[in-house]
């Protein structure tokens, strides 16, 4: 009981001290000790006032005076109204910001206009700025600093309590570059940047028609990060559009710095290795996929941009594919097919087979398997995981380390450690030559986040053909095949169109058929027009 | 922790490769004294195997200089799998033997019935119906302990050789040990193995002192040719060459053969023809208990050698006699081997097969007595021989 | 659908080719397996005809029915007694496979545990899972079998198969009684059609995957016949395992019968998962359960215990399935249970028509 009695007065302590109400006219806006998300709440609350003078108070006092807050003071024509332009530095035009203030107040004093009237000067900056730029009124400090913190520009007046916001973004990005993660022989040399409008250029290029619907949701309640969908109105399902919308709509996060926040957020399930959206920086994946009635989300501040829903398949498809002429087209999808399989089990079915079932292999390399093995103190199982371990520790390496060195260790790791390892007969030629295999194969998936899912899979049947060999293979792949079988990705069944078999869609799978055979899109995402294009214009002589 | 569970989970099976050793040829031979089965294996040292400095250590310290690739361990036991694992205690690493390509049966034990090996290759789950069954003219021992020259292992050796003597020589019955199963299985046919010549060593002299000198160039240590004729598993005698190869026009198996003939103006020069195919049928006739073969064999054949003037460039009655005589001689191959098996009274050309396959009703009539009647069964034979082609030239240089 | 049946019955029929094994019908065991389908076919249309009637019931909703609670329960339960009995028998003989032909060191339990779980997975994650499963693997399998059966045509001889039909029909017909007592397994088409979008084609879908099973069967008993010889492979316990054994095309195409044991572990698979989801499913509805999840823990549980310690040992597992056991048990099974509901289905179609004067449902 005592216990009680103390907590509770502790909480009563406590809310004294943290309520807001309760604040004294010297703490401001904000006393000492206002967490985050009460701050929120006072900020989202802020009205502008008629004031100029408290409306830049108190804007001071939200940002705490940042440094990279610009106000800049003006008297409108060199009247009495007094007005002043917020802005973050670095976010906008400084040049923009230059015919700001020029317009607003040399422009302005040319208007015949009472320049006494603080109203009618503030309607008049309206006005004036209409056609020009984008500018949109707001009332609440929460609703300028929306804008501002995206590069607007707010312009407020003394004796009005709304202020105005002008475009004038004008930040640096990257210019639009070659993917680095996704290259192609053949095709498009643009990929997506950190910045969302840039983006969603890109695709606009791409798909001209007005059917493109792009619309955005902000998610992270402090990084209030704009994410946009897009998607083809008539082509894409109604469903899919609103069920996408409504599970954006239902994140609750502070943050978004990737489109991986929301990938864990809006997929049919958590529990599984496999990437349920197809996740991409080109914009020629893009819309493509959106051609067969899929949709886009993309993230403001960073390149991936998500594709969904999506299927096994589709992930193992590469752009060269459909660029490149139809046989070649086919072939390399069909190499790369094998070669994601070969990621996945390659090590496993090698220490099943050297441990379990050496009747398999021909009579010479087994026995040169065997003799290369003379000598190695780990068992085979061992041997394996340790050079995959091995593998996973160079290419993290790799990748964290500054690119000038890179190769360094990329040489220092495989050619001298490898052939260090094999000449102290720490490990077998045949498991060096194994894992290498496995790894180049696993180089082949071109979508990163398949290729992730399979390294770890990887090791999951090491330990189970190393345990139970071929069978445990087989266990392995039975229960992985009834997982994919089970998995959806928004409501469609990520092994179409082999399971559920779609014999339609199969043209466009392992191999592909000509473009002017593919006449129709694929079943499950275009349902609604299935036509893709017109039969029977194939090239006559 | 990950390992502990593997190591703790199933090793049930685990076989780490290097605690095998694979045996690569098998022979089995019966010890007289004491009436066991005796079991050689040959197996692969695998060190000597790595090849090419593979081996741990790189070159220079091989350490364990054997000089042979393989290595032969021999036991006996009372029954063929007991003589294969009392090989266990003579060895220090685990005997693997799916990798068994050949399998030597010698000849006392051929005589005394193979079934036991063959229901051994049945049922046991590492040997395998594939390997290629030999019978052995000579020591068995000796044999598995040959070096073939150009192979490094022997038993590779002679599984390679009996293999591709059909691409040169219709000599030898090229088969798996499948098809001998499937043979001693079916009803009027008999079984007939491929034999291996263990050819005598010269022994250095006696007392003469092992001369330091260059090594002696390698000889062949044993010829692949002939076959042993079964009845029912038991050995009953040996095929010539040349009877073996009358077999082979029987069975229309003859694929590659050289036949040589004396040139036809019988300057006593010989011509050499080569078979590159043939085929045959084979058709009962059976009236009452009168029993009749007809064989129809074709074959076909280009000239390899010939130094004689003939022209035979062009169509002509000389080649027509050519055709004849070789047809002549094909026939006499046939009479043969069909003489030589009604005299073992086995029915190695499947007479009785083609009896029951085709007219059931008369053997049912006619299997109890088949035996008696096989070895006195007049066979037609009817042979087509032509001859295609001449090479690359149509007659040799002219010598002025 | 079609490929789940399909897979069902080719793995089963070509396991251990009761065709070739269990009767002397030797070289015409082809004709026995012929004879197989025809009369799989008749099963089958009987079995599914009926659930035609009832597209969208399973058997254990229209059997109560049709013959009233009490009755068609203990119907009900005697299918999932063929289902339990069936699998375990499956399982069986592949652990069996396993232990006598690759890993003879391994316990049986392990094996049947591990397939066991994983068709649990499958049970547990729906019907759904379980056809695209079977849409995965059909290829694979199909796949395999061609593979092994045209690696095998350089060592057929076809004059093994001669002479044809000497010994009469009747070797023949006793050779096919076996196969046709596994068409019990086809009684899972009762509670897979109301799954299937169409069922009323279900009965369709059954009478292809019959065809294409048969035909698959055909041809291994050709080419295992031709390949071994007649008595080689009737005196085998896994002729068509025994055959791939016998494969050799090059020196490093030999020694593949580990892969061809992959096949039958996926086809196994296929064939498992169906049990169990039928079997618990039909469970629930027996019980009035909402779900049928709950139940697939505990049957499959059962099922382990029933297939290692329901047959002691090759030789019971050899003689269940000689004709003259294996033939009687399945028809009971199918025949009498089955004849019992369309007759009660025939009295109630006149009951109707009597009744309501007028025509009955109209025949589909």
């Amino acid at each position: 009981m005592l216990v009680r009695l103390v907590r509770g007065l502790l909480k009563a302590i406590k809310s004294q001290s943290t309520q807001p109400g309760r604040k004294r006219p010297e703490d401001g806006l904000f006393p000492n000790g206002l967490d985050i998300s009460e701050r929120e709440v006072v900020t989202g609350q802020l009205k502008l006032s008629a004031s100029l003078e408290t409306n830049l108070k108190n804007i001071k006092e939200a940002t705490g005076d940042s440094v990279d807050l610009g106000i800049r003071r003006f008297r409108v024509g060199g009247s009495q109204v007094k007005g002043a332009i917020v802005y973050l530095d670095g976010m906008v035009d400084s040049r923009a910001i230059e015919q700001l203030i020029e317009d607003l107040t040399i422009e302005l004093f040319k208007t015949r206009i009472d320049l006494a009237d603080s109203l009618a000067v503030y309607e008049a900056a309206k006005e004036t700025f209409v056609p020009q730029k984008s500018v949109e009124e707001v009332s609440d400090f929460a609703g300028l600093w929306d804008k501002v913190s995206m590069g607007g520009t707010g312009a407020l007046f003394d004796g009005t309590n709304k202020a105005l916001v002008i475009e004038t973004r004008g930040w640096k990005t990257r210019s639009v570059e070659e993917p680095a993660a996704e290259t192609t022989l053949r095709g498009e040399r643009e990929g997506f940047i950190e910045s969302l409008r840039v983006n969603t250029s890109l695709l606009r290029r791409r798909i001209r028609t007005p059917h493109l619907q792009i619309k955005s949701v902000f998610v992270g309640s402090l990084t209030k990060t704009e994410v946009a969908y897009a998607y083809i109105k008539g082509l894409a399902s109604d469903d899919l559009v609103r069920e996408v919308h409504d599970r954006l709509e239902k994140i609750d996060i502070d943050g978004v710095l990737e489109s991986g926040y929301l990938e864990e957020y809006i997929e049919d399930t958590s529990f599984t290795l496999f990437p349920l959206m197809e996740r991409t920086e080109r914009p020629d994946r893009v819309a493509a996929s959106l051609l067969e009635g899929k949709l886009a989300v993309f993230t403001e501040g960073t390149p991936f941009v998500l594709v969904l829903p999506t299927q096994l398949s589709t992930l193992l498809q590469a752009p060269d594919d459909y660029y490149e002429r139809l046989p070649i087209g086919s072939f390399i999808r069909v190499v790369r097919f094998i070669a994601f399989t070969m990621s996945i089990i390659l090590p496993g079915f090698y220490v099943a087979v050297v441990n379990f079932h050496q009747e398999l292999l021909p009579t010479v390399l087994l026995m040169r398997i065997a003799a290369s093995r003379e000598g190695v103190p780990f068992p085979a199982v061992v041997e394996v995981l340790i050079m995959e371990f091995l593998f996973e520790v160079l290419r993290e390496a790799g990748v964290r380390l500054p690119r000038a060195i890179g190769p360094a260790v990329s040489i220092v790791g495989a050619l001298i450690l490898g052939d260090a390892a094999i000449r102290a007969g720490l490990v077998s030629p045949a498991v060096v030559i194994t894992v290498a295999l496995t790894a180049i194969a696993s180089f082949s998936a071109p979508v990163f986040s398949l290729a992730i899912a399979a390294r770890l899979l990887r090791f999951i049947f090491i330990v189970l053909g190393g345990a139970f060999g071929l069978f445990g293979i087989q266990f392995g792949l039975l229960i992985m095949l009834t997982h994919l079988s089970a998995l959806r990705s928004f409501g469609r069944p990520y092994l179409a169109p082999f399971a559920p078999l779609i014999a339609r869609d199969l043209k466009d799978t392992l191999a592909r058929v000509w473009w002017w055979r593919m006449t129709t899109r694929p079943k499950l995402d275009a349902f609604r027009e299935p036509k893709r294009q017109g039969e029977g214009h194939e090239p006559r002589v | 922790m990950l390992c502990l569970a593997v190591m703790a989970g199933g090793c049930w099976n685990v076989r780490e490769p290097e605690n095998l050793v694979h045996v690569l040829g098998v022979a089995f031979d019966l010890d007289e004294e004491t009436g066991l089965f005796k079991v050689y294996a040959q197996v692969a040292n695998p060190i000597g195997m790595a090849g090419g400095g593979a081996a741990p250590g790189g070159g220079g310290d091989g350490g364990a200089q054997m000089k042979k690739p393989f290595w032969v361990v021999s036991a006996r036991g009372d029954t063929p799998f007991g003589a294969m694992r009392n090989l266990a205690p003579l060895t220090t690493r685990e005997l693997f033997w799916a990798h068994t390509t050949v399998l030597v049966i010698s000849e006392k034990l051929a005589r005394r019935g193979i079934l036991p090996i063959i229901d051994l290759f049945e049922r046991e789950r590492q040997l395998r119906m594939i390997v290629r069954p030999v019978v052995a003219e000579g020591d068995v021992g000796k044999l598995m302990e040959a070096e073939f020259p150009l192979e490094s292992i022997g038993a590779q050796g002679m599984a390679r050789g009996v293999s591709v003597i059909k691409f040169q020589r219709s000599i030898f019955p090229v088969q798996f040990l499948t098809e001998v199963v499937a043979t001693l299985s079916e009803p009027g046919r008999e079984v007939l193995i491929g034999r291996i010549e263990v050819l005598a060593e010269e022994d250095p002299k006696p007392g003469a002192p092992s001369q330091p000198g260059p090594p002696k160039p390698p000889k062949p240590p044993a010829k692949i040719s002939g076959a042993a004729v079964f009845r029912k598993d038991r050995m009953v005698g040996w095929l010539t060459e040349r009877e073996v190869r009358g077999w082979h026009w029987v069975a229309g198996r003859a694929f590659r053969e050289t036949l040589i003939l004396s040139a036809p103006d019988d300057k006593g020069k010989l011509l050499t023809v080569e078979v590159t195919a043939s085929s045959s049928k084979m058709e009962p006739v059976v009236e009452g208990s009168n029993v009749r073969m007809k064989v129809t064999v074709k074959a076909e054949d280009r000239i390899q050698d010939e130094t004689a003037p003939e022209d035979l460039t062009v169509e002509s009655e000389l080649v027509r006699s050519l055709n004849r005589r070789l047809a002549q001689v094909i026939r006499n191959d046939m009479e043969m081997a069909i003489a030589k098996a009604q005299e073992f009274r086995a029915d190695i050309f499947g007479f009785g097969y083609s009896i029951y396959r085709t007219r059931y009703r008369d053997w049912t009539r006619l299997k109890d007595r088949w035996d008696e009647i096989f070895p006195k069964v007049p066979v037609e034979l009817d042979v087509e021989a032509s001859i295609r082609r001449t090479g690359l030239i149509t007659k040799s240089v002219t010598v002025r | 659908m079609l490929f789940i049946l399909f897979i069902m019955r080719s793995t089963i029929v070509i396991a251990f080719m009761p065709v070739l094994t269990t009767a002397n019908a030797a070289q015409d065991a082809w004709a026995s397996a012929v004879v197989a389908g025809v009369g799989a076919l008749v099963l089958v249309i009987v079995i599914g005809a009926l659930g035609t009637r009832f597209p969208d019931q399973t058997l254990m909703e229209y059997s109560q029915k049709l013959v009233g609670t009490i009755l068609g329960k203990i119907i009900s339960l005697i299918y999932l007694w063929v289902f339990l009995f069936l699998a375990a028998i499956d399982l069986r003989i592949y652990g069996e496979a396993l232990i006598t032909g690759f890993i003879p060191e391994t316990p049986l339990v392990f094996i049947v545990t591990s397939m066991v779980i994983a068709s649990a997975f499958a049970a547990y994650s729906g019907i759904e899972a379980i056809g695209r499963n079977a849409d995965f693997i059909f290829p694979v399998f199909v796949a395999m079998i061609v593979a092994s059966l045209l690696a095998a045509i350089p060592q057929m001889q076809l004059m093994r198969l001669q002479p044809v039909l000497a010994r009469g029909i009747r070797p023949v017909l006793v050779g096919a009684i076996t196969p046709v007592a596994i068409t019990l397994q086809m009684l899972t088409l009762t509670l897979l059609a109301p799954s299937v979008l169409q069922p009323r084609k279900a009965t369709r879908t059954a009478v292809w995957a019959i065809i294409g099973a048969s035909l698959v069967l055909v041809a291994s008993t050709v080419v295992t016949v031709a390949v071994l010889g007649v008595d080689p492979s009737a005196r085998s316990v896994f002729p068509f395992f025994r055959m791939v054994r016998a494969i050799r095309l090059t020196e490093f195409l030999e020694r593949i019968e580990a892969l061809a044991m992959f096949a039958w572990g996926f086809g196994l698979f296929v064939g498992v998962s169906t049990f169990l989801y039928c079997g618990a499913r039909g469970l629930s509805q027996v019980l009035n359960l909402n779900d049928y999840r709950p139940l697939i823990g505990p049957m499959a549980v059962i099922w382990i215990v029933l297939s290692i310690h329901g047959v002691t040992d090759m030789f019971q597992l050899r003689s269940f399935f000689r004709p003259e056991v294996a033939g009687p048990y399945a028809l009971l099974l199918i025949l009498v249970p089955q004849g019992i509901l369309w007759a009660a289905y025939a009295v109630r179609r006149l009951a109707a028509r009597e009744s309501g004067g007028q025509e009955g449902r109209a025949k589909p």
